[in-house]
């Protein structure tokens, strides 16, 4: 019994020492195991940390370029007129597709693309690409439904006009990529544009966005405009202009209104007009400012002018009779003709019915000197200035080579030419007592939180001729429009209008034609207090061609409703209604009194 | 005894570290699941945003739209039979 003991007790001690040696190994093991592991973590995050860091990183998080949002244009009163819009566009990450050809068929089918060709475009591009721009909502809409995976929608901007044609020649437009093509929107386009962002989008494994906004937007945009152009007396001026040319079939037509005390131009319009939302769609003929870009001769609106140089010099009076030699008078080996024979004018009668004749005798009392130093006071043959973009300066050629003849022509306003807007400007300095402003376009720039960043009202007038030949102009300029006159069609009941009628021949294979014409009527009111001055211009008009009946009408139509619409003053106002009214109230005031 | 008390000791001060170490692990993964919850939250909330701003723009310009200029003549002309009164038909309140 005691030897088995002794041999249980030995087998007991080696089973006892083989358990721990395997324990011990299975330790060591381990501990080996652990060490490695430790010693890959070591080396995982202290000498390849930043490395493996910066890998993920380029996984999970991408930049993005996106444009920011172009400044709105505004109109006098804060109406917008031109905005951007937010819209979307499709991209797509190629490597997070698995299968490519199920979402090239899926988004062809919904953006109209060719399947085949968005198929092959996803295979051979491993990073970013567009798959389509500025995409419909309808079509976002059915595309997210898929939940297909690497489509990335980035939000862009498209511009958007709201009042479609109206003022479009004016504001211009822009290209799919938002940089200004005519108009405000390229002669402001560096304050109109936002520069490109960049956004940092960070996905997690799933590519689901984190930490991103959809569409990366941040509102960052640029500097907003405000225009003198008022939408309301935009919208007159269109309307009264697109009537008077389809009633007399012009060609085309332009109509511009103009605060002649401080150059705003409230409204400039033009026959016929563009859709700028679908630019693309019109003759490129017709997306340029007419009045601003197009020189003309303006006819017998520029009598006004000598006019203002005879009396400026004290060369003449208004009462000053010329002698009209019955219609007929040779110039230099030219004939000069008037409409209607007249034998004694003095000067304002020359004015009132146009005569030609006795244009060019105030003219020959002037000499081509005064009358081109008049003329080049007023701002003819040379830019204005206007904020618009491709002004012509017109052609008035130097003094010095002209003839006989062409001082004649000139002071019945042919052998020259101006521009809309030189025109309008040189009439508001008589308006406005002999000072000539700086027409503009744009009121100010102003930053999107509201700050002004640029005012563009402050200017110092020129003095071209004293108040006292101003008033004299304007008196004339009032005849013209009364009884007799030959614009008595623009005359209204309640306000003196003054204006002057323009009819010129048109060149036509280098001879003026016998049957092409423009007619104008250029004029402002009240005549004691100016608040507008309009210009009407139709080309080749159809049936009639005097500037007093084919724009003198629209004239008349567009001061009487801008008149109105700026709620001025009558100056001749009769109307036994009004003062019954008054009474009225002193009435019931009176009778309310203890 | 004395060994007795101390071996229970000892034990319940791995219990306890366990627990501490368990506990911290919990908090540590709970914040991280809440950090990257609150993440996915804001991300919602900036595109409600966007969206919002994005409604409120359209709109804007949907009024501007509304009250263009033809569109309130003709509305004014064509369904009440209004026309901008002639020179005789204005009155003048002083």
């Amino acid at each position: 019994m005691k030897t088995s003991y002794r041999i249980k007790t030995n087998n007991s001690e080696k089973n006892g020492k083989s358990l721990a040696a395997r324990e011990m190994a299975v330790a060591v093991f381990f501990s080996i195991l652990f060490l490695i592991i430790a010693g890959r973590a070591v080396h995982v995050h202290v000498f390849q940390g930043t490395w493996l860091a910066e890998q993920a990183k380029s996984q999970y998080n991408k930049y993005m370029v996106t444009c920011g949002k172009r400044g709105t244009i505004y109109d006098a009163k804060n109406q917008e007129l031109a905005v951007s819009l937010e819209v979307t566009s499709l991209g797509a990450f190629p490597k997070r597709m698995d299968d490519k050809k199920e979402v090239a068929n899926k988004l062809a089918k919904v953006l109209g693309l060719n399947a085949w060709d968005l198929r092959k475009k996803l295979q051979n591009t491993t990073s970013f690409t567009w798959i389509k721009r500025k995409i419909s909502p309808k079509a976002v809409a059915e595309i997210k439904k898929f939940k297909l995976p690497g489509l990335e929608f980035v939000a862009e901007h498209n511009r958007f006009y709201p009042n479609r044609g109206l003022a479009a020649h004016v504001i211009g437009f822009t290209d799919t990529d938002g940089k200004g093509l005519e108009g405000v929107e390229f002669q402001y386009d560096q304050e109109l544009y936002s520069a490109p962002d960049k956004f940092l989008v960070t996905r997690d494994a799933r590519g689901k966005r984190f930490n991103t906004s959809d569409g990366y937007t941040t509102g960052f945009q640029g500097n907003n405009v405000v225009l003198t152009i008022d939408r309301q007396i935009q919208y007159l001026a269109e309307k009264a202009l697109n009537d008077a040319a389809k009633e007399f079939q012009a060609r085309y037509g332009t109509a511009v209104v103009m605060n002649p005390n401080t150059g705003a131009i409230l409204a400039m319009a033009q026959y016929p007009g563009f859709n700028p939302n679908a630019f693309g769609k019109y003759n490129k003929d017709l997306w340029r400012n007419r009045a601003i870009t197009d020189p003309y001769e303006p006819g017998s609106t520029l009598k006004v002018i000598l006019a203002a140089a005879a009396l400026e010099a004290h060369l003449l009076t208004p009462t000053s009779s010329f002698y009209c030699e019955n219609g007929s008078y040779r110039v230099g080996g030219n004939k000069v003709n008037d409409t209607h024979p007249y034998e004694w004018l003095t000067v304002q009668q020359i004015i009132k019915y146009s005569s030609n004749i006795g244009a060019v005798k105030i003219s020959e009392i002037t000499g081509k000197t005064l009358l081109y130093e008049t003329l080049t006071d007023f701002g003819f043959g040379k830019n204005t200035g206007i904020d618009c973009p491709g002004e012509t300066p017109g052609i008035l050629s130097n003094c010095k080579k002209w003839r006989t003849i062409d001082t004649g022509a000139i002071s019945f306003g042919q052998g020259v030419s101006v521009s809309a807007v030189q025109l309008l400007t040189a009439i508001s300095a008589i308006a406005n007592g002999g000072n000539l402003m700086k027409p503009h376009i744009v009121q100010s720039v102003v930053a999107p939180d509201g700050t002004l960043v640029k005012n563009c009202e402050t200017q110092s007038p020129k003095r071209v001729i004293s108040t006292e030949t101003a008033e004299k102009v304007k008196e004339i300029m009032a005849s013209v429009v009364a009884e007799g006159g030959t614009g008595v069609n623009a005359a209204l009941s309640k306000y003196t209008v003054c204006g002057k009628t323009g009819t010129a021949q048109k060149i036509d294979s280098g001879r003026y034609s016998a049957d092409k014409y423009n007619s104008s009527f250029v004029g402002f009111a009240p005549k004691n207090n100016p608040q507008v001055a309009v210009l009407v211009i139709l080309d080749e008009p159809k049936n009639a061609h005097y500037g007093g009946t084919v724009a003198a009408p629209a004239f008349k139509r567009i001061i009487h409703e801008t008149l109105n619409y700026m709620n001025v003053e009558p100056e001749n106002d009769n109307n036994d209604d009004t003062i019954l009214l008054a009474q009225r109230f002193e009435t019931k005031r009176d009778g309310v009194k203890p | 005894m004395g060994n007795g008390y101390d071996s229970v000791n000892k034990n319940l001060v791995w219990v306890v570290l366990l627990v501490v170490m368990t506990l911290e692990l919990f908090i540590f993964t709970w914040s991280r699941v809440q950090c990257t919850t609150v993440g996915y939250a804001l991300t919602h909330q900036q595109d409600e945003n966007n969206h919002l701003v994005s409604l409120k723009k359209k709109l804007i310009i949907e009024r501007a739209h509304l009250r263009a200029p033809d569109r309130i003549a003709a509305i004014a002309q064509e369904r009440m039979g209004l026309n901008i009164p002639e020179q005789n038909q204005i009155l003048t309140l002083r």
